[in-house]
């Protein structure tokens, strides 16, 4: 019987040590990305708790495999499973923001006014005070999701809608299209960053880059709600 | 980790308005979801209910079974 090759004792201690510090460091990314979606209540996808769930069993059996071979395909399923886990997060993020940016930027295709009621969206406008404009319409239109998503739409059209904005939305969305491709290729290119979080800081990038620019424009504070705008003014 | 800056400019008022507009827009969605994209559970739509398979309106034009039964030589 041919025994099997195996490691010695302190190279797999720090094998376990290694893959420890990769769970951990992807703790500390997940308390970074949930703060992205808290902050436009967006729904953290399940499938990244799960992938993230089966890293553990992996570093489980580490501690009852000893040979060479079942210790590395434990050790490349757990950075697969946190690296899946990491990738999904940011992706369903990106893509989350990109479709809500889009609808603002294709506006004239995708979203009509009813205009026969202008004379209520500027009695409701003209009321609004705080800086989260869409907020406030929200409550002065008593929850009325139709009549909300109408005075949204009025207001983006004759106060907020430029070439410039329609120019940065481009920009926007080019940014993060070309960085859920990034993403999405890194996981066929040979080339792997040699810094783990590279992808997330360019994630975080881009967001700041959002939020900095859309603030400006009053824009931001539409994009959780173009869902429910869509549903009630979607052509 | 630490020197990653995320820009807030959402209040907590903010971030609860924005959970809820994200909530109501996915409640009407969830109604007409189909299948989830990998491990989840294909909902049965609504109208179709329980009851026997040959019960069930599955939406099969005639059209189709009857190009078939022809096709294949199958007499009604």
């Amino acid at each position: 019987m041919i025994q099997a090759e195996c490691y010695s004792d302190d190279y797999q201690t720090m094998l376990k040590k290694n893959c420890a510090d990769n769970i951990e460091q992807f703790g500390y990314q997940f308390e970074k990305i949930r703060v992205l979606y808290e902050n436009f209540g967006f729904i953290y996808p399940e499938e990244c708790n799960t992938n993230y769930r089966d890293s553990w069993f992996h570093y489980r059996k580490l501690y009852k495999k000893k040979d060479i071979e079942s210790i590395s395909n434990e050790k490349y399923g757990l950075e697969e499973h946190l690296l899946r886990a990491a990738k999904d997060a940011q992706i369903n993020f990106l893509q989350q923001v990109g479709q809500l940016l889009e609808v603002w930027y294709h506006n004239d295709t995708l979203l009509e006014c009813e205009l026969s009621n202008e004379n209520t969206y500027q009695g409701i406008l003209e009321r609004i005070t705080e800086k989260n404009w869409v907020a406030n319409v929200w409550e002065l239109s008593e929850q009325n999701e139709e009549l909300f998503s109408n005075v949204c739409v009025y207001y983006y059209r004759t106060k907020l809608n430029s070439d410039d904005l329609k120019q940065k939305l481009q920009e926007l969305l080019h940014g993060l299209k070309n960085l859920i491709l990034d993403l999405r290729l890194g996981g066929v290119n040979i080339y792997r960053p040699v810094d783990n979080i590279q992808y997330f800081r360019e994630c975080v990038s881009v967001y700041n880059d959002i939020c900095a620019s859309l603030e400006e424009k009053e824009v931001i504070y539409l994009v959780s709600a173009t869902g429910v705008i869509r549903k009630n003014c979607g052509k | 980790m630490d020197n990653i800056e995320i820009i807030n400019v959402f209040t907590e008022k903010d971030k609860k308005f924005n959970r809820l507009m994200v909530e109501r827009a996915l409640m009407d969605e969830q109604k007409v979801q189909g299948a989830e994209r990998r491990g989840g559970k294909m909902p049965m739509p609504e109208q179709m209910g329980t009851g026997l398979y040959q019960e069930r309106n599955y939406d099969f034009t005639s059209e189709i079974i009857n190009d078939f039964r022809r096709k294949w030589g199958i007499l009604q």
